[in-house]
């Protein structure tokens, strides 16, 4: 069963075809890698899935149902949740905080119950912020809970998105670049922590990545955009000998 | 994340939805009444006052326009700029006029002159003061900085300036409303000298001010700050030379627009004098698309034609509110304004 | 916590509220004389405004410069109302008075409700630009309208009586100002807050998250609407007359400063700005006339000071330990012991008790700010240098007034003229505006929450760090 189908998606910015003619399909419990050169495409399909642009043409179905133009806070509901290329935490908010909002997707307790400070509503709070508690500790952060997430270090604040995006329970995780800036260590254990959502929560993750080894390394099926159109997709040792996408990464013929 | 297409079908739609209900409720037949009752004749004599006015709105747009572009910031303050030059030039004809017998056209170069001058300076001073210091803060610091400075310069002033009675430029300085030209061809039609004056001196601002952004080399990096601020920088164009040009220019244009309309309209002067004319023409820059030279000129003409269309219409006393209704409908259905170019937020 | 006691704090802190608000009402305000009763009420309606402004501008981050609107909005409908529908005798007043409240609420929400949609579109200056014109529009349909008395005012009466109608006791306001700070707070005190903040802080990252962005910042406008509506069906029932001039541009811009200067996002920075930058300036009223030359004076002075010290300013060490620092931390010392002087000089004086009140209580909380923190010795040093500049202004004042005399020009100038020490309000409160922004852009306590947590953290005791869920 596929949990996401894009299907034909294209894009256009005024004169520029940023996705062109896109199709692929993530099943369940799959680590999918969507890999490609600098400007390819890959952030633009993460913002056409997760309804921040709206395709031009072509279909995008999540669960066997379209989410073409749903709303990103609907897209959200629906179980699709994403970490940005480009941090965007909230800034002085805490990590705890941070967290607790992705938690906040699932809430019961309503406005006025909130307002008129309801039991329920500091029943549940409470029951957030212990889970986003747990959270925190699977991603290692569980001592920086307090702290303000804009002055948290910058692998700290990678994780912290990536906690964030799992508290509101995606059945699909779409992480962008996650270890983009880390160093190869770093990099080495963030793609571990990433294997391990997969392998004990059944995690089902979109993942861009811009240096090859890393996604060669965890991802069971890839597929590569160059100029915002597919120039293969398949397996990881396929991938590695595909001329085309040697090609589109060092820029001339093999 | 704005949806063109969205906002022509919703505008569409609510247009059809008023259709429809004037139709069900019958409001076609006293609407035609109304239409009926309106005095034609004074339509275009009406559509002449309000590019004339247009021009005064014009003028001080550029100023915002180009702040806007340069900075993302929008000068609250810019509006009290407009108003000092107004009073300025009202203190140089009430100290030359009638003592010294002066020669009514240096009195009004002078005038013009010492107005953007004033102006000038008092644009950069803020520029240096307020706005510098926080050119990397949150964009709302410095709004609410702008805010400040505009509302210390209204409040302040009024302790500076000579306000009650409120003063006013003496028509015996206005040498061009013992004109009038009638334009046989189209029967009715009056022009007041001052305000012809006026209009042709905006143009031949304007005329100016095109060429120094287009000709010049300063105007070029005005430019290229305007559209890309750090990478101008980068470039190595004196970013902070820009900036205070700019603020020069701006605040030039509002003080001869100031002193333009004070002495054609021989209007009261208040330190408020500068609030309305300056939203007014914000709207105007907004209309004509935030940060395009163009589109400042134009957004300025229109908002000039719309506001005497509504007096014309008979509600004089709604005049000001039109302002912000085209504000809020060019906001809703085109963000961007007439010429302006579409920027989205990347994600 | 466990939900029986969660009730049992609640009708706890009900029952103290009810007796505070009786003991206001009945022992304290008429102890006090009209002149300082009327500066808390009005007080407390700019902190309520304050707070509720707050709401859309800090917690939301939607940038509302026409919050007068709503306060108006609320004040002309209930008056309307009451006019229209109230009989002396028929209901008890405060009775009328609450239901008036929630009409105001009514009206002013739905206005909020339309002011909200533009703000789904648009962002930050184009926001604040068309709250402007919303302000504006509903002042000049106002002024058009002669059933709402135009532009000479509205007297709110009854229906069978042309008496102006002044029903709104004490404990109403400090009631409508408690009632609002406590929503607020609870709001921020759960989960449901968060993604007001969110939306501050990245719109689309919250949205990604789920958190519905147009709900939510329609939500912020209609209840902070709601609120300034309440305040101004309070102020007309209070005033019993109304005109456009309680509700314009610069009323609006006085909360926004209220609500910047207190620290945006801060309830308590909101509510105590909005208090005490209403009650400072008020005070000024009752200081004599000043001469043009004085104004002017001081000005240059400021002028030349400030000048001068942002110029040397870097040359002398504050922060970190040695000469300069403990030079200026006697000036400090010195400041510290005037502030405190100028506390009891002004108990002893013949000024409304609020003055005094005010006065005394930012002398003795710059005292304990300055002495018992635990960065003492730069915070001390700081103000040195603050006392100093301002030493020198006072210095320089003298003989710059003595130039301005002797200068023909300047002394024909100005020879006449004097101020009204109320006049200097708006003056100086802009000034203050923009330099609080120059200086902590994030207002005076940023975006915290006055807390004892924080007080003691301040003072370097022992205490339990921030956590959402108390
Ligand atoms: N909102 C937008 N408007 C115009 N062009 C855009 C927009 N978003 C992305 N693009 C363009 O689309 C192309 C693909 O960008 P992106 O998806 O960010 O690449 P990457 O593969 O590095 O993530 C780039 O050329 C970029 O400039
Ligand atoms: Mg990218």
């Amino acid at each position: 069963m596929n949990l996401l189908t894009v299907n034909r998606a294209t894009i256009r910015f005024g004169g520029l075809v940023a996705v062109n003619d896109v199709s692929f399909e993530v099943p369940q419990g799959r680590l999918f890698g969507l890999i490609g050169p600098n400007g390819a495409g890959k952030t633009t399909c993460f913002n056409l899935i997760t309804g921040i642009y709206r395709p031009t043409s072509g279909d995008i179905l999540f669960d066997g149902e379209s989410i073409v133009g749903k709303k990103p806070h609907q897209i959200a509901a629906k179980g699709i949740c994403r970490t940005f290329q480009n941090i965007r935490l909230f800034g002085d908010l805490s990590a705890l905080e941070n967290v607790v909002v992705g938690g906040f997707l699932r809430h019961r307790s309503t406005l006025p119950e909130a307002l008129a400070l309801m039991p329920r509503a500091i029943h549940e709070t409470e029951g957030l912020v212990e889970y986003a508690m747990h959270l925190l500790d699977t991603f290692g952060l569980a001592h920086e809970a307090n702290s303000r997430s804009r002055d948290l270090d910058y692998g700290n604040q990678r994780r912290l998105e990536i906690a964030r995006a799992m508290a509101t329970k995606p059945k699909l995780l779409l992480l962008d670049e996650p270890a983009a800036g880390m160093n190869p260590m770093e990099k080495i254990g963030l793609m571990a922590q990433i294997r391990r959502l997969r392998d004990e929560f059944g995690q089902t993750i979109l993942l861009i990545e811009h240096d090859m080894k890393v996604v060669m390394g965890v991802c069971e099926s890839i597929f590569v955009l160059d100029h915002g159109a597919e120039i293969a997709h398949g397996p990881p040792e396929e991938i590695r000998n595909d001329p085309k996408v040697i090609e589109a990464y060092l820029g001339e013929p093999v | 994340m704005t949806d063109r297409g969205a906002s022509i079908k919703f505008g569409l739609a609510a247009l059809a939805v008023f259709v429809l209900m004037a139709w069900v409720f019958g409001w076609f037949p006293p609407m035609w009444e109304w239409l009926k009752t309106r005095n034609w004749g004074l339509l275009d004599q009406q559509i002449i006052n309000g590019v004339q006015l247009g021009s005064i709105y014009a003028l001080i747009a550029l100023g915002y326009t180009m702040v806007y572009g340069v900075l993302r910031l929008i000068n609250f303050a810019h509006g009290e700029v407009y108003m000092v030059g107004a009073f300025i030039a009202y203190y140089i004809a009430e100290v030359w006029f009638e003592k010294n017998s002066i020669n009514i056209w240096l009195l009004l170069t002078m005038m013009i002159f010492g107005s953007m001058i004033v102006c000038a300076a008092l644009g950069v001073t803020i520029e240096r003061i307020a706005y510098r210091p926080l050119r990397n803060a949150p964009r709302i610091s410095i709004l609410i900085t702008a805010i400040g400075v505009s509302l210390f310069l209204q409040q302040s002033l009024l302790l500076v300036f000579r306000v009650s009675p409120p003063p006013s430029i003496t028509e015996q300085v206005n040498p061009f409303d013992r004109i009038k030209v009638d334009w046989p061809l189209f029967g009715e039609l009056t022009f007041a000298g001052g305000q012809l004056a006026m209009f042709g001196m905006s143009i031949v601002l304007m005329i100016v001010l095109w060429w120094f952004v287009t000709r010049t080399k300063t105007g070029r990096a005005m430019r290229a700050v305007s559209h890309d601020f750090s990478t101008a920088a980068l470039m190595g164009i004196d970013v902070n030379k820009v900036v205070t040009i700019t603020f020069i220019i701006g605040s030039a244009l509002a003080g001869a627009a100031a002193m333009m309309n004070a002495t054609a309209l021989g209007t009261p002067l208040k330190t408020d004098y500068g609030l309305l004319p300056g939203v007014k023409a914000f709207v105007a820059a907004v209309l004509g698309g935030i940060g395009n030279i163009p589109g400042a000129v134009l957004g300025g003409f229109l908002m000039g034609v719309a506001e005497l269309m509504v007096v014309w219409a008979g509600y004089d006393m709604y005049r000001d509110a039109v302002a912000f209704v085209i504000l809020i409908f060019v906001l809703l259905f085109k963000p961007t304004g007439l010429l302006g170019s579409t920027a989205v937020e990347k994600a | 916590m466990t939900t029986a006691r969660i009730w049992l704090v609640r009708l706890l802190s009900l029952g103290a509220v009810i007796l505070f608000l009786w003991l206001l009402q009945t022992k304290i305000s008429p102890a006090l004389g009209f002149l300082d009763n009327r500066l808390i009420q009005i007080g407390l309606l700019y902190a309520t405004l304050a707070v509720s402004l707050n709401l859309i501008n800090g917690i939301t981050g939607q940038f509302s410069i026409g919050h007068a609107a709503f306060y108006q909005i609320g004040a002309y409908t209930s008056a309307i109302v009451s006019i229209h529908y109230y009989r002396t005798g028929t209901i008890e007043p405060w009775v009328w008075l609450l239901l008036m409240i929630i009409v105001g609420a009514v009206a002013a929400a739905m206005a909020g409700f339309v002011v909200g949609l533009p703000s789904l579109r648009l962002r930050g200056d184009y926001l604040a630009v068309v709250t402007l014109g919303f302000g504006e529009i509903v002042r000049i349909i106002i002024q058009a309208q002669e059933s709402l008395g135009g532009s000479y005012g509205l007297t709110v009466s009854a229906s069978n009586s042309d008496a102006p109608l002044k029903i709104a006791p004490m404990w109403m306001f400090a009631a409508l100002a408690i009632f609002v700070i406590a929503v607020c707070r609870n709001l921020l005190k759960t989960a449901h807050g968060l993604p007001f903040l969110a939306v501050r802080e990245d719109e689309l990252a919250a949205s990604a998250m789920g958190v519905n962005t147009t709900l939510t910042k329609v939500t912020a406008f209609v209840l902070g609407a709601a609120f300034a509506g309440m305040a101004g069906a309070l102020f007309s029932h209070y005033e019993g007359f109304i005109t456009l001039k309680q509700f314009d541009m610069n009323q609006s811009f006085l909360i926004l400063a209220m609500v910047v200067i207190g620290g945006t996002g801060s309830i308590t920075g909101a509510a105590l700005a909005g208090f005490f930058l209403y009650l400072l300036p008020e005070s000024l009223r009752d200081l004599p006339d000043v001469s043009g030359y004085a104004v002017f004076g001081f000005a240059i002075s400021v002028v030349i000071v400030l000048i001068v010290s942002s110029k040397t300013r870097r040359y002398v060490r504050l922060t970190s330990p040695g000469a300069g620092q403990t030079l200026f931390m006697i000036f400090g010392l010195v400041g510290v012991l005037g502030a405190l002087f100028m506390g009891f000089w002004i108990w002893s004086q013949e000024v409304p008790r609020m003055t005094q009140f005010s006065v005394s209580v930012l002398a003795v909380g710059l005292a304990c700010a300055m002495l018992f923190t635990r960065k003492r010795m730069p915070n001390l040093a700081g103000l040195g240098w603050i006392v100093l500049c301002f030493g020198a202004i006072i210095a320089l004042t003298y003989p710059a007034i003595q130039g301005l005399q002797s200068n023909a020009f300047t002394s024909n100038l100005l020879g006449e003229i004097s101020y009204r020490a109320g006049n200097l309000r708006f003056p100086l409160f802009s000034a203050t505006l923009v330099v609080v922004m120059l200086t902590r852009p994030q207002g005076l306590l940023g975006h915290h929450e006055f807390s004892w947590d924080w007080v003691k953290k301040l003072f370097g005791l022992p205490h339990k760090s921030k956590e959402l869920a108390g």
